[in-house]
């Protein structure tokens, strides 16, 4: 459908054993576009990340990153490696490596999942562990960091294998409430550098300013997508409306004109 | 009766001077029980499909057997089969010059390898289901995930069921005195059939299995303290 679209995924459907979760999914994401994915709670958000990193693996639809397109009913192991290695992965609970440094939990898919040489994994992670504010704990274990630093480094990790689409899934909702914004602050300067960004996040304010397009799931599908304004402002649908009107209720929020 | 302190001590030179042939006995089948143990654990801990069942199987029936049966077993069984064996290889050997604690090392080594497959695969399930999620998503393959990443913590969270294990097999270790090893227990008892003084022959071996097992214990416990402060987990 659309020829420049960095990712591109087609009639993704996904079930666990009898429980259909995902129910035809098409979406296309532009180079250097800011997707953010809402919904209520069990509408299948972390699962279709999941499917786009093959962390599951979906039962039909068709997937490409880049120029790499693969069947998902029959993804060779090698295929699912290449194109799982275009894309990378902040999680909700930072899911660091606990046994490693902070350093190491970046150069770590630099050297063993990509070859670099160990010299030039170091320049890059340090680098980028610097332009998200830790160049001062390289040596910390996890369990010494707090939840906020935890997750710099997650998207230290993600930012430094310099992947074609960088997934989130409600990165700041595991953070004390004073952490959130410091994390959104981060991510949207990332966003600002022009990387391709998928975010699920319950942050409306967030999506509203920071996302090129808002997508609506429920019920393993996609209802409704457009941008911020249209989405928010006016949206089409009135399961839309309804899941919008349980996050603004009691605020009057400037951006809703 | 009388208990003579002065033969206790030549009981506990005599005793110690076998502590490598003890160690020796418990140590080696602790290696290749983690050899063996290691991957029966990981077909557990990954269900893989008839073999896994199998493992768990043969590890239940192991575990209700009492090794000393083991080692019976074997010894009846390697005592018929060696002469015919050496006969048919040509070889001018008889069963008086097999070493005898290979039978006992073998046997434990079988038990080391049913307790250590259990212990692993109960540290395995210890480790966050998630790390398996985050190797994998920063492009490692399955086995680089598993050894860098998993294992890694796992080791740690076993070395206390690994620890109570190797002073099993220390305790084990000393039926081998049952098929004529000359180990630490069988060496007390040597020192004793001039003077008939078991008793004191029996503290000595009871002292020097206890020093040893108190020594493992403590170095395995600074061990997984060391490794522990180093990846604690961020619940
Ligand atoms: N591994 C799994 N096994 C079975 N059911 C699952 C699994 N993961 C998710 N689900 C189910 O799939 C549905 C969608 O879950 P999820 O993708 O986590 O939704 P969201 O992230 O939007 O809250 C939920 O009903 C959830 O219970
Ligand atoms: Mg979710």
């Amino acid at each position: 459908m659309s020829h420049d679209a960095i990712l591109e995924v087609r009639g993704l459907h996904k079930s666990f054993g009898k429980k259909p979760v995902l129910t035809g999914i098409d979406l296309a994401v532009e180079p250097g576009e800011t997707v953010a994915l809402l919904g209520p709670s069990g509408s299948g958000k972390t699962t279709l990340l999941r499917c786009l990193n093959f962390l599951e693996c979906a039962d039909a639809g068709t997937l490409r990153i880049e120029n790499q397109s693969v069947d998902l009913r029959q993804a060779h192991k090698k295929e699912i490696l290449a194109l799982r290695r275009r894309t990378a992965m902040v999680f909700q609970n930072y899911d660091l490596f606990l046994n490693k440094t902070v350093l190491q939990n970046v150069t770590e898919g630099l050297i063993v999942a990509r070859k670099a040489p160990k010299e030039e994994a170091i320049v890059t992670a340090k680098q980028v562990l610097e332009q998200v504010g830790l160049a001062d704990r390289l040596d910390a274990r996890p369990h010494e960091l707090s939840g906020g630093q935890q997750q710099r480094v997650g998207i230290a990790r993600a930012l430094a294998i310099n992947p074609a689409v960088l997934l989130f899934d409600e990165p700041t909702s595991a953070l004390d409430p004073e952490k959130v914004q410091e994390i959104l602050d981060l991510i949207r300067a990332v966003a600002d550098t022009g990387m391709t960004l998928i975010i699920v996040t319950h942050e409306m304010a967030f999506a509203y300013e920071v996302a090129h397009r808002v997508v609506f799931m429920e019920g393993g599908e996609i209802v409704e997508q457009g941008t911020p304004q249209q989405v928010f402002g006016a949206p089409k649908q009135e399961r839309t409306a309804q899941f919008l009107a349980r996050f603004t209720e009691g605020k009057t929020p400037e951006y809703f004109i | 009766m009388t208990f003579d302190l002065s033969f206790l001590g030549t009981a506990l030179l005599a005793a110690a001077n076998k502590i490598p042939t003890t160690l020796a006995l418990a140590l080696i089948p602790l290696v290749l029980g983690t050899v063996i143990g290691l991957p029966l654990a990981l077909v557990r801990f990954y269900r893989v499909p008839v073999l896994g069942q199998g493992i768990q199987g043969a590890v239940t029936l192991i575990k209700g057997i009492p090794v000393v049966l083991m080692l019976f077993v074997f010894y009846v069984i390697s005592g018929k089969a060696f002469d015919p064996f050496m006969q048919f290889l040509g070889l001018p050997f008889t069963f008086r010059d097999f070493p005898k604690s290979i039978i006992a090392i073998a046997a434990l080594t079988i038990y080391a390898s049913a307790a250590l497959s259990e212990a692993f695969r109960g540290a395995l399930a210890a480790v966050n289901p998630s790390q398996f999620d985050t190797g994998a998503a920063a492009g490692l393959t399955q086995a680089q995930t598993l050894g860098r990443i998993v294992l890694p913590q796992a080791l740690p969270v076993s070395l206390p069921m690994v620890s109570n294990i190797t002073t099993a097999l220390i305790k084990a270790a000393a039926m081998a005195s049952l098929v004529s090893v000359v180990d630490v227990m069988n060496a007390a008892v040597i020192s004793a059939n001039g003077n008939y003084r078991y008793l004191e022959a029996y503290a000595a071996a009871a002292l020097i299995y206890w020093g040893l097992c108190f020594s493992l214990e403590k170095a395995f416990s600074v061990g997984e303290k060391v490794l522990t402060r180093r990846m604690r987990s961020v619940a």
